[in-house]
């Protein structure tokens, strides 16, 4: 059994593969920042958020309903996600879209999320381990 | 984890891309007020870094490089400095096109990006940090 297998722990290794990648087009647009007709890109929340809802109302049918036994196989929790442009509020003379303050801050709220995801999981893993030890321990 | 190390590579390339940047700017300032040898001869003409967006195809990260340097078209300005043997026959030696005030605001320009991108490595790596300190326990 993997980790991945624990629902919970499944959810959350997605997420935190999501801010993974988002970290690097967040990167991406940082190091691009004075790069002629550069558009700032990011990755679609909004699809990475269906899939999630997708994938917690697959879990929560009845088991009958999901026609087996045992857990749903999880679509592979190491997706990669599609990027699409993104512009900041500002565009320079020279066709460039990224305003820095806006990228740190998305940067910023990345980390948070992704870190908040951890903290998720540290403490799920923590759950299971006290359930596993023995009585008395 | 694959991601946040891309993350940190993007950041590095945007930090080499921009003290690249800054040594032409450097070039620039020592070299603004370098005239010609003889009379008719060019003085020093200004520098521009020329940055491009270049697609790493093993990796699929969107890294940024200093592609080009190239001269800046704008023209000589003009002294009145008769004993000058770059000097015309009116008496004229034509300076170099380097503006102090524009070298001063894109110097400005390069520090901060590089900042921008040392912020993100420093983001990344707590990322990384943070997801390490699972094995701790």
């Amino acid at each position: 059994m993997r980790p991945e297998d624990v629902p919970v722990l499944g959810l959350l290794t997605q997420s935190m593969s999501f801010h993974n990648q988002r970290q690097r087009v967040i990167a991406e647009n940082v190091a691009n920042a004075n790069t002629p007709g550069y558009v700032a890109q990011d990755l679609d929340e909004s699809e990475f958020q269906r899939n999630l809802q997708e994938q917690m109302q697959a879990r929560s049918a009845p088991r009958s309903a999901r026609g087996g036994s045992g857990v749903p196989s999880l679509t592979s929790p190491i997706r990669q996600w599609q990027t699409k442009d993104s512009p900041d509020s500002e565009m320079t003379v020279n066709g460039n879209t990224v305003v820095l303050e806006e990228q740190m801050i998305r940067a910023n709220e990345n980390r948070m999320e992704y870190e908040s995801a951890l903290s998720l999981y540290q403490k799920s893993l923590g759950m299971i381990r006290t359930a596993i030890r023995q009585a008395g321990r | 984890m694959g991601s946040t190390s891309d993350a940190m590579q993007v950041s590095a390339a945007g930090m080499r891309a921009q003290s690249a940047r800054m040594r032409i700017i450097s070039e620039n300032i020592a070299n603004s007020d370098s005239t010609a040898r003889e009379a008719g001869g060019d003085p020093y003409q200004r520098q521009i870094p020329i940055f491009e967006n270049e697609l790493d195809r093993a990796t699929g990260i969107n890294r940024v490089r200093m592609n080009d340097v190239a001269a800046d078209r704008s023209e000589f300005s003009l002294e009145y400095d008769p004993g000058h043997p770059a000097a015309d026959e009116s008496g004229y030696v034509r300076t170099s096109n380097v503006n102090m005030l524009v070298e001063m605001m894109d110097m400005r320009e390069a520090l901060r990006t590089y900042e921008a991108n040392l912020n993100m490595i420093e983001n990344s790596r707590r990322m990384q940090e943070r997801a390490l300190d699972l094995l701790r326990r």
